[in-house]
């Protein structure tokens, strides 16, 4: 429907067009050479409309550039979340944040420009590709850090496990120096490539290798602190099994002071008690060994976990894991089955009581037994023990697809020093054969050569002399324990090892 | 808003400052490419009715 309004306007555009033809006619009559002046307007109304067109496009353009200085350059883009509570490090750019920017810019200019927004397409096309090079960039960069420390642990046949949960980690959680929040999975990603910033501006490295081990960690499953800086050497777990009284406790005290005075001997070397528990369960091992000192047994009740040492020497270290569980855990397959760390252990310890065994008891003179009475255990089937942790690993190896072949079982005669002048005192026998023949383990031994990769018989006195050694069959039997380490440790252990450093 | 952090608004702004020579450069050639074929279209009607 035309109004009066509009039948004016029409009017009005009818009469400038005529206006013009009539003088475009006139400009065209009056001249000599009416085709050069035909010529000269089409070409300038060649050139005005290339000039409005310019000019358009200038306008799209510049529509386009404001976009991109307000959304890229200050920051205004309400697409871009704020952080959650439980959110413990903002994105980077290359994490969402680029394409974010880009739907707000495309969004922006869409709804300025209206339909001639497709003559901006190929400048979002070009920020689009922009964008996809700075991704490009960023993923590989994680990937390949990602590759390289994955690499690195595998070469280093690092694996971590958490002494508390016996859970492995791929990677610990690590808590922020500043203000103690728990990053989750620090490893490059959304959240930074090389280092990620906590919420409260604190920086994070985001890998092993770039230095996160200098940060506290955290188990990733039970929330434990782990202070033995996970993922920065080898670890070795020994996972220490046997009846109740079978001198588990007293070998663990044995290990720490064989470990100690070996490191003691050893220019470099030392061996640190990590964290508050194996702090509190072996600060005091030296006093323990000395002869005559009863060690308390481990309670029944107690929750089972691993105690951590880190021994250096010759700038190597070896995170220890000894896992010291009270016997009665060993008594019971449901029991058992709650020491999930059986599955992730290579190296067993079967602590055996000598005179617990009937038939070397009934081998003493009474004057021996009425004088060993006090220190005898009451298990008096080894093979019990044996068997029930046999089971248990064997079970959990199979449910994580594994086999035994790898695994190495020492079978430790306890109480050397007990037996030492009795009728029944090794004196230099043949640890197995003297095990076999005087302490029946014929059957239990042939069992283990079969279930276990590797099974040695160490007969051991986790004592000291009064010079405040430890015995010698301690370091005899760490030396197998750490055999497949490092040599440094080993050599460590060796009497020529002390000796070499100058030390008796 | 919180205020985002010092790397993000440099790969933000490196961002911004690489689209503002980008679009300068495509703009520049659009636009060269306006007046080249305007030049041609000009020359060609010249010529036709000129000749």
């Amino acid at each position: 429907m035309t109004t009066p309004a509009s039948r004016f306007e029409s009017r009005g555009v009818f009469v400038v067009v005529a206006l013009v033809a009539v003088l475009m006619a006139v400009y065209i009559a009056a001249g000599d050479e009416p085709m050069e002046r035909v010529a000269f307007l089409v070409g300038g109304f060649v050139v005005v409309l290339a000039v409005a067109l310019a000019g358009a496009l200038l306008l799209l353009v510049w529509v386009f550039v404001r976009n991109v200085h307000a959304v890229l350059y200050h920051g205004e883009n309400p697409r871009v979340p704020e952080l959650g509570p439980d959110e413990p490090a903002g994105y980077r750019y290359h994490g969402g944040p680029a394409w974010w920017d880009f739907g707000e810019v495309a969004i922006r200019v869409g709804n300025q420009t209206g339909l001639f927004v497709v003559f901006l397409l190929p400048y979002l096309l070009a920020q689009a590709l922009v964008l996809l090079c700075h991704m490009i960039v960023a993923w590989v960069g994680v990937v390949v850090l990602r590759l390289v420390d994955g690499g690195l642990l595998r070469f280093r046949r690092i694996r971590m496990l958490c002494p508390s949960c016996f859970q492995h980690m791929a990677y610990p959680s690590y808590e922020c120096g500043g203000c103690g929040r728990v990053h989750r999975d620090v490893r490059p990603g959304r959240r930074g490539v090389f280092r990620r910033r906590c919420v409260c501006g604190q920086p994070m490295p985001t890998l092993l290798v770039l230095g996160s081990a200098d940060l506290d960690a955290l188990c990733p499953y039970c929330d434990q602190r782990l202070e033995h800086r996970p993922g920065e050497s080898r670890e070795l777990s020994l996972a220490l099994f046997g009846g109740t009284g079978a001198g588990k406790t007293r070998l663990t005290h044995g290990f720490h002071g064989a470990l100690e005075h070996a490191a003691g001997a050893h220019g470099g070397a030392s061996v640190e008690l990590a964290g508050a528990e194996t702090q509190h369960s072996l600060s005091d091992s030296q006093d323990l060994l000395s002869p005559g000192r009863k060690v308390p047994p481990t309670q029944p009740g107690r929750q089972a976990r691993g105690l951590v040492l880190r021994v250096t020497a010759e700038r190597r270290t070896l995170v220890l894991q000894v896992y010291d569980t009270a016997g009665e855990w060993f008594n019971r397959s449901d029991r058992a089955e709650e020491l999930t760390y059986l599955g992730k252990t290579t190296t067993f310890v079967l602590v055996l009581d000598p005179l617990s065994v009937p038939s070397v008891w009934s081998t003493l003179d009474p004057s021996e037994r009425s004088r060993l009475s006090e220190e005898r255990s009451h298990t008096p089937d080894p093979e019990q023990a044996y068997m029930q942790v046999r089971d248990e690993v064997q079970r959990q190896y199979r449910a994580l697809g594994r086999g035994l072949g790898r695994t190495r079982l020492a079978v430790v005669v306890s109480r050397g020093d007990l037996l030492a002048g009795t009728s029944i005192a090794p004196d230099g026998a043949e640890p197995e054969l003297w095990a076999r023949e005087m302490m029946g383990l014929d059957n239990l031994l042939r069992a283990a050569r079969d279930d276990f990769g590797t099974v040695e018989v160490f007969v051991t006195s986790a004592v000291s002399d009064p010079g405040r050694r430890p015995d010698p069959s301690l370091a005899e039997l760490l030396r197998w324990l750490l055999e497949p380490e490092a040599d440094v440790f080993t050599s460590m252990l060796t009497p020529e090892g002390a000796a070499a450093e100058g030390v008796q | 808003m919180t205020e985002p952090e010092f790397r993000f608004r440099l790969a933000r702004r490196s961002t911004a400052v690489l689209l503002y020579v980008l679009t300068f450069a495509v703009t520049a050639l659009v636009l060269l490419g306006f007046a080249r074929g305007t030049h041609a279209m000009v020359t060609a009607v010249w010529e036709g009715i000129v000749g």
